[in-house]
């Protein structure tokens, strides 16, 4: 599956392996530029799921038999891809989870609550979604901790010499998205991971929005935690990571440790007394992690230079696109982004503009995005947000800013 | 539609361009805000009534088309109703746009029929309806997205909920004599200061509470403030609910549904009632509603003001009695 690197992206071939793109919405071709919502999958990942459950659905937990044998290592083969995909020292660091929500609430509630005093901080950005600011006020709530907020400069990028003077001695852990789920700002998450690492800070790292187009490694990137979701890297929706540095992840006691109705899951103490299976209590996403592995197959088969070179030429295009439109007010123009484009058109509201775009076959999202502070940041309620991914072409842009040059007149 | 705005039919655009309606009133006797805080929508409907009917509506804020042009439709409609016509009005609406009723009596609102295809569309079309019952109603705001998303996205402290103990006497008398009396009550829709001069309780009454057995004085608080009481007592098979107060300045957020739902749980869960029971001055029309929102029904048994017990205010009026409500407990499954 190699060949792709070093030429032109073929992407007529690539959106050929995605069924979902060749539907109409409303009569019209669909364009999806909603990917930074959710990710459509390609054939490999519908196909891996289907197998699954047709040929080897069974538990994981330690079944004897042939079926469960295979249900394993095939769960456990998503655990290796993961770790190798992410750059992960150990495929023993890397816990899987339901998602980044569920990834960062197991550090919010095994590592943090426990450790955290009245009096500590806990610092985030500006532009964090709601899951990477609501799991630590719930610990703020109960330690008596407080949050601390970086800012971001009006184009949408941190102000890193900001963050670096927030790392003070009360802070007790950093928290940082490595991508904006608004903005498309990349952040230089390895210079942070270096400031906080020289003051002894831990830093987790929201790879939510980086993981579908920027290469990660663990390795070099010096963070302490990364949390991931597999429904935005073209996988099935309830499939993430969390990944911790081993020394940590021994320290952590159970997420679901002895509460209420979780004592009824099966959680053997034998099989999943260490980490990482010491986090996964009860049945997992057995067929998620199972399309997750084939979609981070089919990934390493296109190739990160290829994609990124791609989606870098959507971005420029797009931007431009909506620039040239009078009365269109761009979010975040950070010098680093992925193709992920938040705007609003005068005189027009988010609701109306995604609805009549909606009509024309087009795919965006409206709303707050998960993330108040942001917006009350750029004093906006919402904005629109066209998120792309690499199976997203020119000509779709050409027809998302005529159709929104269209639409926009109805509502002037 | 060839162009596919089924949502936006020339009518609709029109209201949206020139809506009817919009702006402030000078005086109002009812105003609500109406917040959609998943979309940033945020609606305003000031209301001058007469008797009971609306005799001006005006609308204001920011929205999108869909809420605007409803808000405008709907200011030439119910001009000249009263809150149950409003509330009958208000519900054919919901009807048609779920595609379950004909647009008989909504005059241009049956240009909103685009809406029976646009399911999470739907809500941008009822904030007008329920800020303009709020508005009646007596509310401060209203939203037309579910509760879970309203407090994730307004709450930042969920209240926490413990007995009151001799301690807390002096601030439970200040808390009730605020939600009820004076002009400060004003602030919130629980005032009775219209009705009643004097005081609510004392505290000899409260104190008298906290050392009656199968009692409880039930307290809310959030940073160490206290946000609201009640009075919860067993009797027998039920459990009786009173002396309910919130604080002014914080009525219509919610702390008060969540007061009433933990009162229920101890009631239902600790105390093993079957029933609650409340009694509510007959005349207070809004309070009552809320309490029937909430699952209470009324009984038509009434009790009587006590006239001339100072104790529980200087009735402004004659005609207060209470009526009695009640609620059957649901065992939880």
């Amino acid at each position: 599956m190699t060949g792709q690197k070093g030429r032109a992206f073929d992407v007529a071939r690539v959106r050929e392996d995605f069924p979902l793109l060749a539907r109409t919405v409303h009569g019209k071709p669909l364009v999806y530029f909603d990917s930074a919502n959710t990710a459509q999958k390609p054939r490999a990942v519908i196909e891996a799921v289907d197998r699954y459950y047709r040929e080897f659905n069974a538990n994981v937990a330690r079944a004897v038999h042939q079926l469960g044998e295979e249900a394993t290592a095939a769960y456990e083969s998503a655990r290796d891809k993961l770790a190798r995909f992410l750059g992960a020292p150990s495929r023993e660091e890397i816990v899987l989870t339901s998602g980044t929500t569920q990834a960062i609430n197991l550090v919010a509630y095994s590592w943090a609550l426990p450790r955290l005093r009245a009096g500590d901080e806990i610092l985030v950005t500006t532009m964090e979604h709601h899951a990477n600011i609501v799991p630590w006020q719930l610990v703020c709530e109960r330690t008596g901790a407080r949050l601390k907020v970086a800012p971001i400069s009006e184009r949408g990028e941190l102000i890193v010499d900001r963050f670096v003077d927030a790392l003070t001695p009360s802070v007790k852990l950093a928290a940082v998205a490595h991508v904006s789920n608004v903005l498309g700002t990349i952040n230089p998450v390895a210079e942070l991971a270096r400031a906080a690492r020289k003051r002894g800070i831990p830093l987790l790292v929201d790879g939510s929005q980086a993981a579908p187009h920027v290469a990660v490694d663990l390795r070099t990137l010096g963070c302490d935690f990364y949390a991931m979701t597999g429904h935005k890297l073209f996988g099935p929706t309830g499939t993430g990571a969390l990944w911790a540095r081993r020394e940590i992840l021994r320290e952590m006691p159970p997420f679901f440790g002895g509460g209420e109705m979780i004592r009824e899951v099966r959680f053997d103490g034998t099989t999943f007394a260490d980490p990482p299976h010491r986090f996964e209590a009860g049945t997992p996403n057995i067929a998620g992690f199972v399309g997750l592995g084939a979609a981070i197959d089919y990934l390493d088969g296109l190739g990160h230079a290829a994609i990124g070179a791609h989606e870098q030429a959507l971005l420029d295009h797009l931007t431009e696109a909506l620039r040239a439109m009078p009365g269109v007010r761009l979010f975040g123009e950070a010098a680093h982004k992925v193709p992920v484009v938040s705007f609003l058109v005068d005189g027009a509201h988010a609701h109306d503009l995604a609805t009549l775009l909606d009509h024309e076959g087009i795919a965006v999202r409206s709303g707050h995005h998960c993330a108040h502070p942001l917006m009350q940041f750029f004093g906006v309620p919402a904005t629109l947000r066209a998120s792309l991914a690499f199976y997203n072409t020119h000509e779709e842009i050409e027809r998302f800013a005529a159709a929104l040059a269209r639409v926009r007149t109805l509502l002037a | 539609m060839s162009d596919g705005a089924a949502l936006y039919p020339q009518l609709v655009l029109e209201h949206r361009r020139n809506p009817r309606n919009r702006g402030h009133l000078a005086t109002c006797t009812h105003a609500a805000d109406g917040a959609n805080p998943l979309c940033g929508d945020r609606l305003r409907i000031e209301l001058r009534c007469e008797a009971g009917h609306i005799v001006q509506l005006r609308h204001s804020g920011e929205a999108c088309a869909v809420a605007v042009a409803t808000a405008s439709m709907l200011g030439e409609l119910v001009d000249g109703l009263d809150a149950d016509a409003v509330d009958a009005l208000g519900e054919r609406f919901a009807a048609y746009i779920e595609g379950r009723g004909d647009a008989t009596g909504l005059g241009p609102l049956a240009a909103m029929a685009g809406l029976q295809q646009h399911p999470s569309r739907r809500k941008c079309a009822l904030l007008p309806w329920a800020t303009l019952r709020a508005a009646l109603a007596g509310s401060a705001g209203a939203t037309t997205e579910t509760e879970s998303s309203m407090q994730a996205s307004t709450a930042t402290a969920p209240p926490a909920f413990r007995a009151a103990v001799a301690a807390d006497v002096d601030a439970i008398v200040d808390l009730v004599q605020s939600a009820y009396r004076g002009e400060g009550s004003k602030q919130g829709w629980t005032t009775e200061a219209d009705m009643l001069d004097g005081q609510r309780t004392d505290p000899a009454g409260v104190a008298a509470l906290l050392t009656t057995p199968g009692s409880l004085v039930l307290l809310a608080e959030s940073a160490g403030r206290l946000l609201a009481c009640a009075h919860v007592e067993r009797q027998g098979d039920a459990a009786y609910f009173g002396m309910f107060s919130v604080s002014p300045q914080l009525q219509g957020g919610g702390i008060g549904r969540a007061m009433l739902g933990e009162a229920e749980r101890i009631a239902r869960d600790e105390w093993g009632c079957r029933e609650m029971q409340m009694t509510v001055i007959s005349i207070r029309d809004e309070l009552i509603a809320w309490y029937e929102r909430r699952g209470y029904r009324r009984t038509g048994q009434y009790k009587p003001f006590p006239y001339g017990d100072e104790r529980f205010g200087v009735p402004k009026r004659d005609d207060l009695r209470f009526e009695l409500l009640v609620k059957v407990l649901q065992a939880r499954s």
